[in-house]
């Protein structure tokens, strides 16, 4: 019975544990930004499969999720822009961004195949990535700023604000 | 102390019984530096993105135009893949494993699945990025050429030039 006990009690303490790289990922993503509250508009620009990757703390759990904006040099939000996912297996799918740039598929209704690769339009201009995506349905994951040698900065739309299609 | 405290006690002795040998040299035999360049163009491409191996906490890393770079001022997209770049890309094919490396080098690259990096790219082996060749097309042409000796130049540039 003792010894029971004993096990039980670790076996729960390890539970409680979690996964430090996780909430130390979680911890750096700081408190909420641009004075909005959790919703489908939320923290727009950051890692959304840190918390909506299955491991918590943010639900539902998603695919896919990112934030466009319109130029390079500023964090304009990009609403109204078509996002198509396309990944090796032929699943297409076309989203459309809300008022701050984001958009985000269930991970319930995908199990993405990779890589996949993404296009996104906006009154007639279309731009197509660069590379595929291998593995990580979290745009800001790669696409952070300030561009670096391990980051490729936000996602944008038109480098050149006098290109931004009105 | 119960018997099977005192059977695990001589197992971890002698586990530990012997040091390693200071003078101990591994050989390896690799494919050839010269005809690397190309192939390694062909992994950053299909494998170096910032989400998988162009990622600095993976095993296998790659630098490249498409993902990680090595100089502190440059970045993905910006210059083309340097020459030191496809020098860090080549220690790392090679050196993932060495003895499997130098066999499938040795046998003239005969047998070229024994590679985790042939099986993962196969997709024969659990993969998070998928698969990404099949046996005998361009991009598996390209790499296994290079494990046998002579780099398939046309086979790179095709596989090259059908990925995004």
């Amino acid at each position: 019975m003792k010894r029971l006990l004993v096990v039980t009690v670790a076996a729960a303490a390890i539970g409680a544990c979690g996964d430090p790289v996780h909430s130390n990922a979680v911890d750096a993503l700081g408190g909420e930004t641009y004075g909005l509250r959790p919703g489908p508009t939320h923290r727009p620009g950051q890692p959304c499969l840190v918390c909506h990757g299955g491991a918590g703390p943010g639900k539902p759990e998603f695919a896919v999720a990112g934030t466009i904006f319109q130029t390079v040099d500023a964090l304009d939000f990009l609403q109204g822009a078509e996002v198509t996912l396309t990944d090796s297996a032929g699943n297409e799918i076309t989203l459309r961004t809300n008022q701050t740039g984001n958009f985000y598929f269930p991970a319930s209704n995908w199990t993405i195949a990779y890589p996949m690769t993404v296009k996104v339009a906006y009154k007639g201009v279309e731009v197509q990535m660069k590379t595929h995506v291998g593995r990580d349905g979290s745009c800001s994951s790669c696409h952070s700023d300030p561009v670096s040698p391990s980051a490729v900065g936000h996602v944008y739309l038109v480098a050149d604000p006098k290109a931004f299609p009105k | 102390m119960t018997r099977w405290s005192l059977v695990i006690a001589i197992v971890l002795g002698a586990a530990c019984a012997s040091a390693p040998d200071p003078n101990a040299r591994t050989t390896v035999a690799a494919p050839d530096r010269k005809n690397f360049d190309s192939v390694g163009i062909y992994l950053d491409k299909t494998c170096g993105t910032l989400d998988c191996h162009g990622h600095i906490a993976r095993n296998l890393k790659l630098y490249g135009y498409y993902g990680l770079r090595f100089a502190p001022d440059d970045f993905p997209g910006g210059g083309d893949t340097s020459p030191r770049e496809l020098d860090a890309d080549y220690r790392s094919i090679v050196g993932l494993e060495p003895e499997i490396m130098t066999q499938v080098v040795n046998d003239g690259g005969a047998r070229p699945e024994r590679l985790t990096l042939v099986r993962k790219a196969r997709g024969t082996e659990q993969h998070k990025g998928g698969t990404l060749v099949q046996a005998g097309d361009p991009g598996d042409r390209c790499i296994t050429s290079w494990l046998g000796g002579t780099t398939d130049e046309d086979a790179c540039k095709a596989a090259i030039g059908t990925i995004p």
